[in-house]
């Protein structure tokens, strides 16, 4: 029962949960980012192979994990970096603007 | 090159994006900047042109690297493709000239991010694969979230960071999809799922059309999955509406189109996207009649509108994904027109609220060009909104329930967009007929005006024109081909629609007497928080998918 998907899902569902309950800003920035790394678990789990070999082609290796996942998460990460950036950017515009970053306050 | 054409779509706007930002340290000469994006803006009609030639004999694809169809990443322009990427051309270059009046600071920056967002929707139109629709997604929204905060006052911030928090939980939900369907089938490509999405079990397929459901409707702002679209559509700056309402949030409905044509074959799917598509158009209807802002108003018509183009896809029958997608396109056109009027009116009058805008008959060319905008949408008969609404209702003929709603949803247009007519134009005037002064627009404003109502009396005058030339081909891509035999101009269709007109200003008058209950009710709303916004939307996905029987497996 306890395998990389499965906690996976779980993680994904702690952040939605965060995103819920949370309203400082950053806090619902930071729920976001759990749920992203639930994600890539997720993948990384769906590619792993028991007693396997990383992909790279030197010898007559022929079990090797799915590096397809690897592949897109290592795409994924670096967008979720961006999307944080300005998330954390934008924070900062409305702290200034608004003198609050509790996201039920700005009006 | 015809075969490197896919790459020259995505190509041209990143490179001058680059370009226009290499030049932005240089030298502070706007001049300059303008004349690269426009001409990077103008190119896709040549590439356009060539495609559409090549088009009638096979569809194109290209695999990026060399990297063969079902593992590499992969381009394919089809028919629906190719509507959307002109649709995306026309809306970019019309709302570039419009900007060149409007954006006055940071010109710079404003033309980078705004290259950005027409390269990532040119990418996911053209995108042969889910992972890469999720690329060009994620590039298409964080571009329009810093987009939005370019707009005027302190609230875009606001719209931007609601859009910002529902976008990205948008993208996470439709990540996991994606990772489920590699799960399940190990493949990626869209042309291949196809045939082995039928083939896995009913409990996964459920599990990854909620999750796809999820994302798709915040990206398309489905009721209750709306919450950031108000908020960021009226706050941007108004170009930016322009492009947020007119293809933005289609790239949701594009979305749904693609999954729809992998055959998911789950019970009571008709029902569920029928019932949240006429929720959907009721309820931006609702929406709409209780605000007093003219771009809010706009904007909630797009709820409005989305629905009606859900009404027609979730038919899944041949007629109502034709009249899906001409709506779809239909509405790009009119939407665009409306904000860009509404923007002309901001820029005279310096004022969102449609009560203190007192015009009068000082902007003619305006009034007239948005009266062509209301009648479209509003789905009279000359004008291009009708020919999409006549193929809806036809679609609907065993649904005597939602065709009532749609009915209703024209009689709302009808009565919301005659409130911003009465109280922006006719009431309240200090210039009397005999000594008017005119005070137009400036030019740049009113050419994509006149552009986008030209379009949509060309579209309503001459429909079949191009309901052959794009709109069927795209439909048989995605269907079984068929013969379009509607006869669209009849006398008892037209009595119809004036009696809807009729109805629908009977019902402002009614609604502008119960005043103080319509402020009550728009307090209610305001207070309704993103929190709260989102847990409702998990509860509705947890329902949605009890009632296609998730648990029944």
């Amino acid at each position: 029962m306890i395998n990389g998907i499965n906690i996976g899902i779980v993680l994904f569902l702690i952040g939605l949960y965060g995103i819920i309950t949370n309203k400082n800003l950053i806090k619902i920035i930071m729920s976001i980012g759990i749920c992203s790394n639930g994600i890539v678990l997720f993948f990384i789990s769906i590619g792993y192979v028991k007693n396997a070999f990383s992909p790279i082609i030197d010898s007559a290796t022929t079990n090797v994990v799915d590096p397809v996942p690897q592949a897109l998460m290592l795409t994924m990460i670096v967008i979720n970096l961006c999307d944080t950036a300005i998330a954390l950017a934008i924070t900062v515009w409305i702290y200034k603007k608004f003198g609050t970053i509790n996201i039920e306050e700005i009006t | 090159m015809i075969e490197h054409l896919p790459v020259f779509f995505l190509l041209t706007p990143l490179i001058a994006a680059v370009i226009l930002s290499i030049t932005n340290i240089f030298s502070k000469k706007e001049f300059i900047q303008k004349i690269i994006a426009a001409s990077s803006l103008a190119l896709p009609f040549y590439f356009l042109y060539i495609v559409f030639q090549e088009l009638n004999t096979q569809t194109i694809s290209y695999d990026v690297g060399g990297w063969l169809k079902p593992y590499g990443i992969t381009m394919v322009i089809d028919e629906l493709s190719f509507i959307l990427l002109l649709v995306t051309a026309i809306l970019g270059i019309l709302t570039f000239i419009y900007s060149i009046k409007y954006v006055k600071k940071e010109v710079g920056k404003f033309y980078f991010f705004f290259l950005l967002l027409m390269s990532g929707l040119n990418g996911i139109f053209l995108s042969g694969d889910i992972f890469n629709l999720y690329i060009f997604f994620d590039l298409t929204i964080i571009c329009s979230f810093i987009l939005i905060t370019f707009g005027e006052d302190r609230y875009s911030y606001k719209g931007s960071i609601k859009y910002l928090v529902l976008g990205t939980l948008a993208s996470l939900f439709f990540l996991l999809a994606i990772g489920f369907i590699y799960a399940e089938t190990g493949l990626l490509n869209l042309e291949y799922l196809q045939n082995s999405i039928p083939l896995i079990s009913m409990q996964a397929q459920i599990i990854i059309f909620t999750l796809l459901l999820a994302a798709i409707g915040i990206k398309s702002a489905i009721i209750p999955f709306h919450t950031w679209l108000v908020d960021a559509h009226s706050t941007a700056p108004i170009p930016i509406s322009a492009l947020l309402s007119g293809i933005i949030v289609k790239a949701g409905v594009y979305l749904f189109l693609r999954i729809n044509s992998f055959g998911f074959d789950i019970p009571n799917i008709k029902e569920v996207i029928l019932f949240l598509g006429a929720i959907t158009a009721v309820g931006g209807v609702v929406y709409a009649l209780i605000q007093w802002d003219i771009k809010k108003i706009t904007a909630s018509h797009t709820i409005s509108q989305i629905g009606i183009v859900f009404i027609g896809i979730g038919t899944f029958s041949t007629i109502g994904i034709t009249g899906g997608i001409s709506h779809l396109v239909n509405h790009a056109f009119f939407k665009a027109l409306l904000f860009l009027c509404a923007g002309a009116i901001i820029y005279k009058t310096g004022n969102k609220d449609i009560r203190e805008h007192k015009i009068g008959m000082s902007m003619p060319i305006t009034l007239v060009l948005y009266i062509v905008g209301i009648l479209s949408i509003s789905g009279i008969t000359p004008f291009n909104g009708f020919i999409s609404k006549t193929l809806i209702e036809q679609s609907l003929n065993n649904y005597p329930f939602i065709n009532s709603m749609l009915i209703f949803t024209s009689i709302g247009t009808v009565a919301s967009f005659s409130k911003i007519i009465y109280y922006s134009f006719l009431k309240n005037r200090e210039i009397k007929f005999n000594n008017f002064k005119i005070n137009e627009a400036p030019l740049l404003f009113l050419i994509p005006m006149i552009a986008l109502a030209f379009l949509c009396l060309f579209i309503g005058i001459m429909p079949h024109v191009w309901l052959d030339t794009f709109i069927l081909p795209a439909s048989y891509s995605l269907s079984s081909f068929f013969s379009l035999n509607v006869s669209f101009i009849q006398p008892a269709s037209i009595f119809k629609e004036w009696l809807i007109v009729a109805v629908g200003i009977l019902i402002l008058f009614l609604i502008l007497r119960i005043s103080s209950v319509v402020d009550h009710i728009r307090d209610k709303i305001s207070k309704i928080k993103v929190n709260q916004s989102i847990l409702f939307m998990i509860i509705t996905l947890i329902i949605i998918s009890l009632i296609f029987g998730v648990l029944n497996y």
